[in-house]
């Protein structure tokens, strides 16, 4: 059980949420947003988190919203991990999707939480930011639009007050080719050791990790050292985990040692893959 | 342990309750009371089963049909006790500690991959002498259910301890055991030595299939890498560790 | 908008019927279903979601009830293993000896259910995703994976 009471509120428009927050805000009583729920009531069982609100976001029709707008294609935030493993509309996003957690705990966790988590891995930022994706913030002069990379670094920057309604992706990335490597200590279900995940564009490989570090990114150095056509595959691999070294860490679920042993594997099988195509 | 102890227990109570019932029913029935045979919920004279009287006029005693009652609720009574046990001796480990040996011999088969040093498991089995199987699909399911439980002990399970011996992985999330997709092919069998001071020559079976199985996977993964392991859990950067520092050790 | 400030009577959908529970914004799905509805198939495990022993199914779909709050049940379709009335899968796991100790089979049995609804032909690979979300302790998963296929088959009905 939880051990605090707090106040449940489900507005239908974003209007609504980013006003009762502010209310909610100005009388003290601390409001949240609340998506999945899955990491706030696991934290808050335990006493490491409380709130006196909680808004309710899944109602809201930009936030369930699942649909070709032209320009790209829009996925509100309230979806969850399910709902994009189903769509299956751009494999890499559906094939991370399907690889956090496990299935039932994806059929409540929505995209918008694990952006926005407090726990380190948040793997769906990883196809975003491979992607070019352009992500909708709700705020209080209502939806803005930003490219991933200027709100996602290390995690997502979300003003407070502010929420993520969803996100626009380029389709001309859906049937690029990608590869998708999550490695673990040993179980399949499992916090990443690394994921390392990627498409090309144009001949260009791209890459982006979770796990590895203490959060999800992409490195530019990483995508040059590895698209440098002179230097081998070999030498490409050392020199990507040369310079990852000072970031790379240690945890439960390996030694920053183990992680680089790894990492260099994963990017030789990478590499191997990705050539003729 | 219960087979063998509370089955013993209950068949001596069972047998108790069987005089009982014949000694009642040949004071009713009017004869000695190993003419009466018992069967059937009922008490019967065998050479005359239409002499009969039923468990639930006996029971509770019995009443004549002037009205007299005799005797009064039967309660069977049984216990057992293991016979002959003696403690082991400290230097040569002679002695009596249980009443029986059941033995088995465990093996795993893997996939490893040398480059990676990931696995897969592909095959596991188990083969119990616990004497007689008297459910053999509940024996081949724990047997079986044991198997699992071994090999995610050796390959996953383990509790990791902060510089102030607290448990760092309290979830399952952390803690991680055997999932389904994840298991081996099972084979299992029994081989059926009779246990003679037992209830129908069964040993009992329950957690046997985990025992050895942690070792066998050692074991195989010993085999596979080449180099001794034995360190558990048996995950691939524990292979990887070992193996690197033996050949490390051994260019020197 | 729709909200709760404090402990008021609602009324939920749980197998079909209408029911009226006294509801706090803090309280989680399982407990309430368990404490005040008395469906105590749904059963407390590691109360994190790592062991799907108290899987419910919302609008068809398995989700785990200790990481729910009851309040996001409102306007929802909750199914409890009490709700399968006989289902193939309860008579599967029967026949294919599914299970030892019960612990985790109501869990299972919905997540089985949901899967051979939802996904009446799905690739082993897809059935070994959404199994993995249960955590069995006493069996070997294969009697629980043959239950499941025995439904899917059609073998049983």
């Amino acid at each position: 059980m939880i051990p605090f009471d707090f106040e449940y509120y489900r507005p239908d428009t974003a209007e609504e949420a980013v006003s009762v927050f502010a209310e909610l805000e100005a009388e003290g009583k601390e409001p949240v947003y609340y998506g999945g729920g899955s990491e706030l009531i696991s934290m808050a069982r335990v006493g490491s988190r409380s709130f006196g609100a909680v808004i309710d976001l899944k109602n809201i029709s930009e936030c369930k919203a699942m649909e070709d707008r032209g320009n790209g294609f829009y996925l509100g935030a309230g979806l969850t991990l399910s709902d994009l493993v189903e769509w299956n509309g751009f494999p890499l996003l559906s094939k991370t999707a399907g690889r956090i957690a496990d299935h039932t705990m994806q059929c409540k966790i929505t995209l918008g939480g694990n952006l926005a988590a407090t726990i380190i891995y948040r793997e769906t930022a990883l196809p975003l930011l491979l992607s070019d994706a352009k992500l909708t913030f709700a705020g209080a002069d209502g939806f803005k639009e930003y490219d991933m990379d200027t709100v996602f670094r290390e995690r997502l920057l979300l003003p407070r007050g502010e929420f993520l309604a969803g996100v626009m992706l380029d389709k001309g990335f859906f049937s690029l080719p990608y590869f998708h490597e999550k490695k673990t200590k040993n179980e399949k279900i499992d916090y990443p050791l690394i994921t390392a995940e990627g498409l090309k564009k144009a001949g260009v490989l791209r890459i982006a990790f979770s796990g590895l570090a203490a959060y999800p990114f992409r490195d530019d150095k990483v995508e040059k050292t590895l698209n440098a056509s002179y230097l081998s595959p070999e030498r490409k691999a050392d020199k990507v985990v040369k310079h990852l070294s000072s970031v790379i860490q240690s945890d439960l679920s390996g030694s920053a040692e183990y992680r680089k042993f790894v990492l260099k594997e994963t990017i030789l099988n990478i590499l191997d893959t990705m050539k003729g195509v | 342990m219960t087979t063998y102890l509370a089955g013993n227990a209950v068949l001596r109570a069972a047998e108790d309750i069987t005089r009982q019932l014949k000694s009642l029913a040949a004071v009713a029935l009017r004869c000695p009371p190993e003419n009466l045979e018992v069967a059937d919920e009922m008490v019967y004279v065998k050479s005359d089963p239409t002499q009969y009287l039923k468990f639930k006029d006996l029971v509770h005693g019995y009443k004549y049909q002037n009205g007299n009652a005799v005797e009064g609720q039967i309660l069977g009574r049984g216990s057992f006790i293991m016979s002959g046990l003696t403690p082991m001796d400290q230097e040569t480990g002679i002695g009596k500690a249980g009443p029986y040996w059941t033995v088995g011999a465990q093996a795993v088969e893997v996939e490893f991959d040398k480059q990676e040093y990931t696995y897969r498991l592909i095959r596991a089995a188990t083969v119990m002498d616990a004497g007689r199987e008297l459910n053999p699909a509940m024996a081949d399911a724990v047997v079986k259910g044991g198997i699992c439980m071994g090999l995610g002990l050796g390959s996953r399970e383990c509790f990791h301890y902060d510089q102030n011996g607290r448990v760092v992985d309290t979830s399952l999330r952390t803690y991680k055991v055997m999932h389904f997709g994840e298991t081996p092919e099972y084979l299992v069998g029994f081989v059926e030595t009779p246990q003679l001071d037992s209830p129908y020559a069964a040993r009992g079976i329950a957690e046997h299939g985990i025992i050895g199985m942690s070792a066998a996977l050692g074991n195989a993964l010993s085999l596979a890498a080449g180099v001794e392991l034995d360190e558990l859990p048996l995950v691939p950067e524990t292979i990887w560790r070992i193996k690197t520092q033996a050949s490390a050790e051994k260019k020197e | 908008m729709y909200s709760l400030k404090e402990k008021s009577v609602i009324q939920l959908n749980i197998n079909g019927e209408i029911r009226d529970v006294v509801l706090s914004p803090s309280d989680i799905l399982m407990e309430t279903l368990r404490g005040q509805l008395g469906l105590t198939g749904v059963k407390p495990g590691c109360e994190n979601g790592d062991c799907g022993a108290c899987t419910v199914l919302v609008d068809g779909w398995p989700v785990k009830s200790c990481l729910m709050l009851t309040v996001e049940a409102i306007g929802k379709q909750i199914t409890t293993v009490e709700g399968l009335k006989n289902a193939p899968i309860q008579k599967a796991f029967i026949e294919k000896f599914g299970f030892q100790c019960g612990y985790c089979t109501s869990g299972f049995l919905m997540a089985c259910h949901a899967l051979a609804t939802i996904h009446p032909d799905p690739p082993d690979i897809l059935i070994d995703d959404w199994l993995q979300s249960n955590i069995c302790r006493c069996t070997s998963y294969e009697e629980i994976g043959n239950a499941i296929r025995a439904v899917l088959s059609g073998e049983i009905s």
